[in-house]
């Protein structure tokens, strides 16, 4: 979506103007100039040789990575930048006995032009990724006209997502009819939902999903603990949300098509893992989230999602 | 070498008069002397250096061995000898808040600020010397209270050293001596940070102007206002969770707000950021200053981006919560504010290049330590504009990402200055030279070894494996992304080890030196700050008569002198003054 050509063109240029200015001002100082060209080559093609961000399954991941590369470069080459300079000052002007240091306090119009330059950077990056986060975090809901949707549920230390039936609707839960096993939300009417440990979702279709916080209920002592924060995420998806109690919150993805590959026989599957501290046993909350071909979606929830028209 | 002030003669002043020789306990243990309490700073967080670095090797043991035995200490733990999931949550959370607030925020603030601020403004003590012992005494004692924790049921805090609620609500008791014992380390600092700011107001030699001060003390000054204005928030979120647990209340839990502590707790612990990397930032400038034999670089602008920092850090607390809930609108608005203050600490590192830049470089022990300060601040702060950037910080908010920036800026940037600065003043507080050759191989295998041990996890953080897991291979989870990257995990396992082990030299060092090292004399690094003025260690009271201060901290290599450095203190012949002070009038 965000990631072209010309951006990356448009990065360069602005890298470019960061370096000219500064490799010319260390000339006139009595320096070699660092040779700016070089650098800029290198940043992009050292950034795209990091073979670890995990393939992106989601239509916005593509934003957040090219985000993550423009800064990678920036940040690499201002490094590269910094540490040539500081290893040749370091060699060039280590001491000598019977030499002198240079009796200088400063440069205004020095200072003046890499504060003014550091900030032009970082004024850019400002506007280049607010567009980015308000698609991922603020988007407009309402706008999506039949997305999927699926309650998810956090609890210590596990993960509960509830699809709404062929009646589109969600029903009614109360805590004092959790069974663990058969009620595990406390349901009115445990059949007229779709119960699953997985999280079960169709390519390129808006999913909007409710995130809700649980407490931990004992059936014996009719008690139950304090639900806890917890955080969604899914690194396939580059996505993030923590789960505060009592305040739920509703997010959204949409899986890229092509994200099933032939050999996927119509399902594949990537990890959701708590990201956020919610106890002793924190590292085990994992659940799956499985991209599923419709066929296998329907036969996975037991009911066609087109038809049911599901709402919160 | 030329000194202007006077050898101390008894008797000379009233504050002379009403100081009379303590015993022994009220020389080194209940002393007053600010020298002392820095000393005494010094030696309590060296001892919970230890004890934060052996938690963090235990935690990353459990990482890279789950199920393998932790060797010597393994009888402390479970029955097998291995970390628990459980005990794992204890060590990281006990780790993180040991180093945070028993090692870097009382050796950068207290040590350095102690010992140097009088002696840098030409002062005889602290505003407030009993005050100043009272702060220093809430330190071990909270010490106490925290590992207290181990010991009472349900074991030490583990909910993290941010301690979010509603999880810190219902933890185990340790949580509560976990609070407790922030409450004192708070009160300390706060009545650190008063004492620091009346004394580098009100205390300051004649002709120390404000813009005559070393930028350590500015360093600490600034800091000091952090301090003041931001502790007493933390202090009452953990008064707040205290009653959260204790009387029901349910300010954070329940029905409550939990995202108000979030709030709270940021509101202090990013200043707390800049509490833990400003003094270094200051040391580390007087060192370069020294031994680069040149003025550093743009003071104005150095001492003013500090200025930047202080102001612009209260409102950028936000950046840490961008996932947690708040409004997303928020997080643009934090998002600005992030962005901006990446522009002070980019003016300061241009600086400290631009004062290498031409000078005769000595390299010291403190020297390469500062140089590594500077080096691996520069990687600190940029990988610090990832989670600057909202969308990137979805992806890498809570990974090992976090972790590696989080340890460049106070391992790589903080402690290097601890090093850096604790080599420079030695000879001063101890008034015996470290070791030069123990001194550089420690340095050198520190440095190696610990960017092999943080480097890694910013690779590891990028593929998205989270912090705080005690094992990334579950049955739960079926996929298991991160299991495939364990051999990263147990490089950096390894490297640690090896970075714990060359801590063994430092202290080798530190304490051979104090009783073997060679004599030092007054001013072994020929500095220019009043310090070196005073013999090595000054005694009680410092300066005796005040001395008269003429320049600036910087001035190596003045064409006004033969030698290459020139003390605030000296007194210049008429014609040399003239000449100063018109070159002081151009800009220089």
């Amino acid at each position: 979506m965000a990631f072209n050509m010309e951006r990356l063109r448009a990065a360069s240029i602005a890298i470019l103007m960061l370096a000219i200015p500064a490799s010319r001002l260390f000339a006139q100082a009595g320096e070699p100039a660092p040779r700016a060209g070089a650098a800029v080559a290198l940043a992009p093609s050292g950034a795209a040789a990091i073979p670890l961000m995990p393939e992106i399954i989601s239509t916005y991941g593509a934003s957040v990575d090219w985000l993550f590369y423009l800064i990678l470069g920036i940040t690499l080459f201002m490094m590269i930048l910094v540490f040539a300079l500081f290893l040749l000052f370091v060699v060039k002007y280590r001491h000598q006995e019977g030499r002198r240091a240079k009796f200088v306090h400063g440069n205004t119009r020095l200072e003046w032009i890499w504060t003014s330059a550091t900030a032009a950077v970082l004024l850019w990056l400002v506007f280049e990724q607010r567009d980015t986060w308000n698609e991922i975090k603020q988007k407009d809901l309402a706008t999506f006209e039949n997305p999927y949707v699926v309650r998810v549920f956090a609890e210590q230390f596990g993960w509960h997502f509830l699809y709404p039936g062929p009646d589109g609707k969600f029903e009614p839960s109360d805590e004092k009819d959790i069974f663990p096993g058969i009620n595990p939300l406390g349901l009115k009417d445990p059949k007229a939902d779709k119960y699953s440990s997985v999280l079960m979702v169709p390519e390129n279709v808006p999913v909007i999903c409710e995130l809700i916080s649980l407490g931990k209920y004992d059936q014996e002592s009719g008690k139950s603990t304090l639900p806890v924060l917890h955080s969604f995420f899914q690194p396939n998806l580059r996505f993030k949300q923590d789960l505060v109690p009592f305040h739920p919150a509703k997010i959204w993805f949409q899986i890229l098509p092509g994200t099933l590959r032939s050999q996927d026989n119509g399902e594949r599957k990537f990890e959701i893992a708590c990201a956020e501290l919610c106890g002793l046993g924190h590292y085990t909350m994992r659940a799956d989230l499985q991209v599923l071909s419709e066929e296998k979606l329907k036969a996975g929830i037991g009911y066609d999602w087109k038809t049911a028209k599901g709402k919160f | 070498m030329s000194t202007t002030t006077s050898t101390p003669h008894v008797g000379e002043t009233h504050a002379e008069h009403e100081h009379h020789e303590p015993g022994l306990i009220g020389r080194y243990i209940f002393s007053k002397d600010h020298k002392v309490i820095g000393v005494q700073f010094l030696f309590t967080g060296l001892i919970f250096l230890i004890l934060g670095g052996l938690l963090a090797l235990a935690v990353r043991w459990r990482i890279a061995w789950p199920t393998s035995e932790v060797p010597l200490f393994g009888k402390m733990l479970d029955d097998a000898g291995t970390v628990t999931g459980s005990e794992y949550a204890v060590l990281f959370t006990m780790h993180a808040s040991v180093m945070i607030f028993f090692v870097i925020i009382p050796i950068l603030v207290g040590t350095f600020g102690n010992f140097v601020i009088p002696l840098h403004i030409g002062a005889r003590d602290m505003a407030f010397p009993f005050l100043n012992g009272l702060s220093y005494w809430m330190m071990p004692l909270a010490g106490i209270i925290i590992l207290f924790g181990f010991f009472v049921e349900g074991g030490a805090a583990a909910a993290g050293w941010t301690s979010y609620p509603p999880l810190s609500v219902i933890a185990s008791n340790g949580q509560t001596c976990w609070c407790i014992s922030l409450i004192l380390v708070g009160t300390s600092s706060i009545m650190g940070s008063v004492n620091y700011i009346t004394t580098i107001i009100k205390m300051r030699a004649p002709g120390m102007t404000l813009h005559r001060m070393s930028l350590t003390v500015w360093s600490i000054f600034i800091t000091s206002i952090l301090v003041l204005f931001g502790t007493p928030v933390l202090t009452s979120a953990l008064i707040l969770q205290i009653l959260d647990r204790h009387a029901g209340t349910t300010f954070f839990s329940h029905d409550g707000q939990p995202l108000l502590y979030q709030h709270l707790f940021w509101f202090y612990s990013h200043p707390a950021v800049y509490i833990m990397i400003l003094p270094a930032m200051g040391v580390v400038s007087d060192v370069l200053s020294v031994f680069a034999r040149k003025p550093i670089f743009g003071y104005r602008a150095m001492a003013y981006s500090m200025v930047g920092i202080s102001g612009l850090g209260y409102i950028v607390w936000g950046h840490h919560m961008f996932q947690s809930g708040m409004n997303p609108a928020l997080g643009t608005t934090f998002m600005i504010s992030t962005m901006l203050i990446a522009l002070p600490s980019a003016v300061k590192t241009f600086n400290w290049l631009g004062t290498l830049w031409g000078g005769n470089i000595q390299f010291t022990t403190p020297m390469l330590n500062a140089l590594a300060f500077v080096s691996m601040f520069v990687i600190g702060g940029l990988s610090g504009i990832f989670m600057a950037a909202t969308p990137v910080d979805i992806h890498i908010h809570d990974t090992y990402f976090i972790v590696g920036h989080i340890h460049y800026v106070l391992f790589g940037g903080s402690l290097f200055g601890v090093f850096a600065g604790v080599a420079f003043w030695f000879p001063k507080m101890f008034g015996r030279m470290l070791n030069e050759t123990l001194g550089k191989i420690h340095f050198i295998g520190t440095f190696i070894t610990f960017n092999c041990t943080f480097f890694p996890m910013h690779i590891v953080g990028a593929a998205g494996m989270p912090r705080r897991y005690a094992a990334y291979a579950v049955e739960q989870g079926t996929t298991n992304t991160w299991a495939h990257l364990q051999p990263y995990n147990e490089f950096m396992t390894y490297s640690a080890l090896a970075l714990g082990a060359f801590q063994i030299l430092l202290f080798v060092n530190i304490f051979w030196s104090i009783f073997a090292g060679k004599k030092a004399p007054r001013n072994p690094w020929n500095a220019n700050t009043l310090e070196w003025t005073l013999p090595s260690p000054p005694v009680h009271g410092n300066f005796f008569p005040i001395p008269e201060v003429y320049r600036g901290p910087y001035e190596y290599s003045s064409p006004l002198v033969a030698e290459d450095y020139l003390p605030q203190s000296r007194k210049l012949d008429p014609e040399a003054e003239e000449k100063e002070r018109r070159m002081e009038a151009e800009g220089h």
